[in-house]
């Protein structure tokens, strides 16, 4: 009987999930492209620490040498 | 007898129906991949990010690691059966705990940095703290996932859905903390809606055990790593793969992934002691990284974005920056 039970739980899961609202893959593309470029200016592992205004803190410090 | 045996032979049609339904529904919205709608974006800068750091001290396979939200202290679990504490800046060990077990595979700071949390083959969820405020959810090769409370130390929820083992899970970045997703040894990665203790969405598509997962930064999609030798990318809205980073020459199996900051950048950890950077858009290899001397088991981006730490069975954590 639990068969059963599980079963009709299946199904009403797949019921649920085949009832889901989508939308299409381009447009779901499209914002995962644009969150990107409005946070790649801000991501130094994508732009490099040169173009960075805060130093690398695991970067080993210049020594200064009096001459 | 008869009669409920009838009935099932009913239940599992209808069953199949819906799931051939549920491909035809997917399929409709299923009009480009990824990587062609992210063909004419700029390629990615030159990649400058190198090993910084080589935190030793553990006596076994670094098993698992995690950044604190200070963005400079890191803990870590390994097989010789410590937990340790390091500052990432300095190499530093602050902290070493000897646990009761061997075989510590997880391990997380709270958002407040104030408790540390591990777990392991013992079957047991340990907590090491200054005060303990959150619950805590956790993945369990029980199948299950657990929300518990911490100040109790009871289960608060338990989620049930997967058929194997669950090997990791992530907390979704938006919808306020209350969507998860889980990753599992049955192939399927699933999406759990953490107020009402069941899964809304299911995503297959991985050949083999399914070994960690990210979301992406908006919390809209996420990220999987496989046995298969393959990460992918599955929508949340779209409720699809909608990129497959692969090569003919990965041919070992990914164990950890993470996103850079702004999610542009894959970074994934593999069998073969490589990590190996991927442009997430455009589905293609940036780059690789090399050092460890073994299997790389974890590896994380560090809160602010500025570092990658990784864990490999070479007992070393490295730093790359």
């Amino acid at each position: 009987m639990s068969n059963v039970g599980n079963k009709q739980k299946l199904i009403e899961q797949l019921r649920a999930e085949a009832n889901f609202e989508r939308i299409k893959v381009s447009v779901a593309c499209k914002d995962l492209i644009k969150y990107c470029q409005d946070h790649e200016s801000g991501d130094v592992l994508v732009v490099g620490w040169d173009k960075f205004d805060i130093d690398n803190p695991y970067k080993e410090k210049q020594i200064c040498v009096m001459l | 007898m008869s009669i409920i045996t009838e009935s099932l032979d009913d239940l599992v049609r209808e069953a199949e129906i819906l799931k051939t339904r549920l491909e035809e529904e997917r399929a409709k919205f299923n009009d480009m991949e990824l990587t062609i709608v992210a063909e004419n974006l700029d390629p990615l800068p030159p990649f400058s990010t190198k090993s910084r750091r080589i935190l030793k001290g553990h006596q076994g396979k670094v098993l698992a690691i995690d950044w604190s939200y200070d963005k400079r202290h890191m803990v870590s679990t390994s097989q010789d059966g410590k937990l340790i504490l390091w500052d990432a800046f300095t190499t530093n060990k602050e902290h070493v705990i000897t646990m009761s077990t061997t075989w510590v595979l997880a391990c997380a700071y709270s958002p407040s940095a104030t408790t540390v949390a591990c777990g392991g083959l013992d079957n047991k969820l340990t907590l090491y703290s200054l005060n303990m405020d959150d619950d805590l959810l956790t993945a369990s090769g029980d199948s299950t996932a657990k929300l518990w409370d911490v100040e109790s130390s009871t289960p608060i929820q338990t989620f049930q859905g997967h058929q194997a083992d669950v090997m990791s899970i992530d907390i979704s970045p938006s919808e306020a903390g209350n969507i998860f997703v889980s990753a599992s040894a049955d192939h399927i990665s699933m999406v759990w809606d953490i107020r009402t203790g069941s899964y809304v969405q299911t995503f297959e598509g991985h050949e083999s055990d399914v070994n960690a997962v990210r979301f992406y930064p908006s919390g809209d999609a996420f990220v999987s790593a496989s046995d298969d030798a393959t990460c992918r990318l599955f929508d949340l809205r779209a409720d699809r793969q909608v990129a497959i980073y692969k090569k003919e020459s990965i041919i070992f199996s990914c164990n950890a992934v993470d996103f850079s900051l702004s999610g542009r950048l894959l970074f994934a950890g593999y069998s073969d002691y490589c990590v190996n950077v991927w442009d997430t858009l455009k589905g293609s290899r940036a780059v690789t990284l090399y050092g460890h001397e073994n299997r790389v088991s974890s590896l994380q981006v560090s809160p602010d974005g500025t570092a990658l730490g990784t864990g490999s069975w070479d007992a070393t954590i490295r730093v790359w920056a």
